[in-house]
This record gives structure tokens, C-alpha cells and sequence, in this order.
């Protein structure tokens, strides 16, 4: 069970490499709003990992609120990059 | 159920979601340009996280046994995953369409171009 999650981790982690690597040498601003997505989503996935490897008893309550209320920053980004039009 | 076939479940739930992730996040280096990522970006929440927590719920009934409340929770925390994220990526792309700096030549389906050229 251990290095099975662990697995799991890792490849989450690479994934966030991946993004950050995105992040830095991205051509646009509308590239950097969809990683800082990416990135959010993977810091979740990181999150209920560890939690489950732990046993952490709030674990699915922030989950739910991570889910949740996440797309905030998206739309802000959103916001930010169209000027403030729709 | 004994310990094996619920490790097995949890493990090929959690490196599955995890797999899904690293298809997007490798999406977003081999696509050319925003519009392309917002929607290669689509399996990380879509399958991904709910995977993920899936992965966690087995884990958690088989220590803790059955608890309505939190498989409650899992099933807003999946349903807000579709449906808040996705939302969120249409005014992404959205916002991507209207400030871009150069639409791929490979990226068809522009479907907002008509609207505009009427506005």
C-alpha cells in the first residue's frame, strides 16, 4: 500500500515539474492561467495522497472545499487576462 | 475483503488518476498555444482528481468502514470536479480566445470567430 501511493506521488510531482517548466517559458499569459490550473489540481492530488497514506481525519473535507471554491483563482485569472470584459 | 485485493484497488485507482494528470500536464508542453492546453488540460480534472479521491474513498471504507456522511462528501467533491472545473475552463478559454496573441494554425473549431465578425 505504502509504495503504491508513494508511486503515485512521485508521478504527481513529476507532473508539477512539468508545469512549473510550462511556467516559466510560457509565451503568453493565458498559458500561465491554465498551468496555475494544472498546478492547483496537483497540489489536491498531492494533498489526498499523503492524507490517505497518513490517515488524516479531515481529509475529505478538504477536498470538498478545495473543489469547490478552487475555481476562484481561474476566474480571477480569466478576469485579469480579458481586461475585465466578459 | 483482505488486504491485498484492497491495496491492488487503491493502487491502480491512485497511479491511474495520477497517469491522467502527468497526460495533461506533458499536453501542456507539446501543445503551441493556450487554446490548445485549456483543452488538453480537460483529463486532469475530469478523470484524474475523481480517481484519485475514488483511490482514497476505498481506503478509507476498508479501515473505517461504511460512513454515509463522508462518501457524501466524495460524491460533492467528484461532482464539483466536473462540473465547477469545467466552467471554470470555458471562461479560461474564453479569455484565452479574446486576448490571444496567435491562434495555431493546427487549432480549428473557432467557433466564436463568427459572433465577432457580426458584433
Amino acid at each position: 500500500m505504502t509504495w503504491v501511493l508513494w508511486t503515485a506521488i512521485g508521478i504527481v510531482v513529476l507532473a508539477s515539474v512539468a508545469g512549473a517548466v510550462r511556467l516559466v517559458r510560457s509565451p503568453d499569459d493565458a498559458t500561465r492561467a491554465v498551468v496555475a490550473d494544472l498546478l492547483y489540481f496537483c497540489a489536491i492530488a498531492l494533498f489526498v495522497l499523503g492524507g490517505t497514506w497518513r490517515g488524516t481525519a479531515v481529509l475529505f473535507d478538504v477536498v470538498l472545499v478545495a473543489t469547490l471554491i478552487g475555481v476562484l483563482s481561474t476566474v480571477a485569472l480569466s478576469r485579469i487576462i480579458s481586461r475585465g470584459e466578459r | 475483503m483482505s488486504g491485498a485485493v484492497v491495496g491492488a484497488v487503491v493502487g491502480v485507482l491512485a497511479i491511474g488518476g495520477a497517469l491522467f494528470i502527468l497526460v495533461a500536464a506533458v499536453g501542456m508542453l507539446r501543445s503551441r498555444d493556450a487554446i490548445s492546453r485549456v483543452n488538453t488540460f480537460s483529463p486532469a480534472t475530469g478523470v484524474g482528481i475523481p480517481l484519485i479521491i475514488l483511490a482514497a474513498l476505498v481506503h478509507d471504507i476498508a479501515e473505517h468502514g461504511w460512513s454515509t456522511s463522508t462518501f457524501l462528501k466524495v460524491v460533492l467533491s467528484v461532482a464539483a470536479s466536473l462540473v465547477v472545473s469545467t466552467v471554470g475552463s470555458n471562461m479560461l478559454a474564453r479569455a484565452a480566445y479574446r486576448s490571444q496573441t496567435g491562434l495555431d494554425p493546427a487549432t480549428r473549431s473557432n467557433a466564436l470567430a463568427p459572433d465577432e465578425d457580426s458584433s
